[in-house]
């Protein structure tokens, strides 16, 4: 029972990380409908420059927040704008863009790898000193994960409902082509949904390196399994996301009473597949092609 | 040199089943080399544990690949090409997780050594003379299934599917059907490279089977030319002899890696701006570049 209140509360603070992940891969998806695999490597460049402010500059987490968040947006609109929009204006079909994608992926990677090494880079920090509540150990760490990942949501939601930036935002979502006839600016629409998408990125990120550290290629198994998560969530859809994020990683967590601790990525994708036999709408999506943001 | 050219035949094979893929079917797949892996560790393990005969092996493989191809390409194409990339993503990590964990059967990272050299018929396949005369027989039999492929009925729906898959539903073809088959066709040559590879090194380990692995053999594809079989086994030849060229820099053995890597994801990104149908593919098919709209007055959406 300890155990798995244990196993419980550590998937619930993964579940945060995981959703932040999956909620900007939605973002961009439901929006540009890119499958913009190179999140996985903006992931990786906000932890590193998360960890030269903090680590090497000696400022501390906070301000080295601000500075992966800012780091990570503007990663995101310089891909969409240096890369993704000129293909596409010479006729790039989604596959070419893919690969292209795939191909930054392996390009910022490769490129932290040389420049930091292999090793997992850990940002210090006093809110990895336990608490214990009865049996469970707690982390303030893992507290601030939740916490981050639901305002994360909370905000995105907010600004795509109340803004009239967020609203564009969600009528290019649904109809590029109505959108534009009544005067949205698609482009503008999607420069948002990269900028949003990928600052999102960066709080994950960096409570991952203050938690087991940074290191080169994580960020490309865990853009996949924010593919995953946005499928299993219903496309486009941030509660989706949210929810599906949560219940992938408590899922992860718990599998470990189960089967042993190396196979549990490979039974979340199992889980994946069986899941696009039996429902490949997602808990909240309508059609397969629907986006709702 | 001949084990350059044995190397690069197997490789070939694998970029050849690929283009069948990115070319035809156009979708992308990340689980190559988790295919790659199962052939050769069924195929080792028949011959090695079952032993039975290596032509026998290599059927193995090349049935039990085209089953777990076919187990992704199913639900997948159903519905999309990102949800393939994914499908097949979620291939290449179980495959690699059962290679690493199943160590009862695979000896987990240890890997299987002593796998024995393909005797055929009484012949025994050792030198790298024969071992070089059966590998281009493998290229060979691969190109003629791609070209066979190609110009069956099946492989007429799908060209006709990369003009207008529209008017092809409409005439009433099962285009997903026509997808699966190709996909299953794919994996289980790429079954038969897994046998080749497992009984010329005769010894596997996971660490060939990577998911980086997968990209590689996608890179062959890219870089030689989607759509074009000689453009496979360019690219196959050419990136099989850069790692021997990294080999002469002198750089740690750490930072080899990455290098690689690094490479082959700019060369990805390099060839999606200036050559994205790579070096040998014909001008662009429509799985690489959008025909203008034959309706007017559709809205294009400018972004």
């Amino acid at each position: 029972m300890d155990l798995t209140l244990q196993l419980l509360w550590t998937g619930l603070a993964l579940g945060g990380i995981y959703s932040m992940l999956a909620m900007g891969f939605t973002l961009i998806y439901g929006t540009t409908r890119q499958f913009h695999v190179a999140h996985g490597g903006i992931f990786t460049v906000a932890g590193y420059v998360g960890y030269i402010v903090a680590e090497r500059l000696a400022l501390g987490l906070v301000p080295a927040l601000v500075v992966a968040v800012m780091a990570a947006g503007l990663g995101g609109l310089a891909v969409y704008e240096g890369v993704y929009r000129p293909l596409v204006r010479r006729g790039a079909t989604p596959l070419v863009v893919f690969i292209a994608s795939l191909g930054l992926l392996y390009t910022l990677d490769n490129l932290c790898a040389l420049l930091f090494g292999q090793d997992p880079l850990v940002v210090e920090t006093d809110l990895k000193v336990p608490w214990s509540l009865g049996s469970v150990s707690v982390t303030p760490l893992q507290v601030v994960t939740v916490a981050v990942g639901l305002a994360v949501f909370g905000a995105a939601e907010a600004i795509l409902r109340w803004t009239s930036a967020g609203k564009a935002l969600r009528g290019v979502a649904d109809s590029p082509e109505m959108a534009q006839i009544v005067g949205v600016d698609v482009r503008k629409a999607y420069r948002l949904a990269y900028v949003m998408g990928s600052a999102i990125a960066a709080p994950a990120a960096l409570l991952i390196a203050a938690d087991a550290g940074i290191t080169p290629f994580r960020g490309s198994l865990l853009v996949l399994l924010s593919a995953v998560i946005m499928i299993m969530g219903g496309l486009g859809s941030l509660p989706g996301a949210l929810l599906a994020g949560f219940s992938v990683a408590l899922a992860e967590s718990l599998s470990v009473s189960v089967v042993s601790a190396e196979w549990s990525a490979a039974l979340v994708f199992t889980v994946f597949m069986v899941f696009i036999v039996v429902r490949p709408t997602g808990f909240f999506g309508d059609k397969v092609t629907s986006a709702k943001l | 040199m001949l084990n350059f050219l044995i190397m690069a035949g197997i490789y070939s094979i694998l970029s050849l089943s690929l283009n069948l893929l990115i070319g035809y079917v156009g979708v992308f797949s990340l689980s190559h080399a988790a295919l790659f892996g199962i052939g050769a560790y069924v195929s080792a393990l028949t011959v090695k544990e079952l032993h039975l005969p290596w032509l026998l092996a290599v059927l193995g493989a090349v049935l039990v690949t085209g089953i777990a191809g076919s187990l992704v390409a199913g639900p997948a194409l159903r519905i999309a090409g990102d949800y393939y990339v994914v499908a097949s993503y979620a291939l290449q990590v179980i495959a690699y997780a059962a290679f690493v964990n199943l160590t009862e059967i695979t000896q987990g990272p240890a890997g299987l050594p002593g796998i024995p050299r393909p005797e055929i018929f009484g012949f025994r396949v050792a030198g790298p003379v024969p071992y070089l005369v059966l590998t281009a027989a493998c290229v060979l039999l691969a190109l003629g299934v791609v070209w066979r492929v190609a110009h069956s009925p099946f492989g007429r729906v799908l060209r006709a599917v990369s003009e207008d898959e529209v008017a092809v539903m409409a005439l009433g073809k099962d285009v997903v059907g026509a997808k699966v088959k190709v996909a299953m066709v794919s994996a289980a040559l790429a079954g038969m490279a897994g046998s080749l590879y497992a009984h010329y090194v005769t010894f596997v380990n996971p660490s060939s089977f990577t998911a980086d692995e997968s990209v590689f053999i996608a890179t062959l594809v890219i870089v030689g030319g989607t759509g074009s079989v000689w453009g496979s086994i360019l690219g196959a030849l050419t990136l099989t002899a850069l790692p021997e060229a990294i080999k002469v820099l002198p750089v740690p053995l750490s930072v080899v890696g990455p290098l690689r890597q690094l490479l082959y994801g700019v060369l990805l990104v390099a060839f999606m701006f200036l050559r994205p149908q790579g070096l040998l593919g014909r001008s662009p098919s429509r799985t690489l570049r959008k025909p203008t709209p034959q309706v007017a007055g559709t809205p294009e959406v400018e972004v």
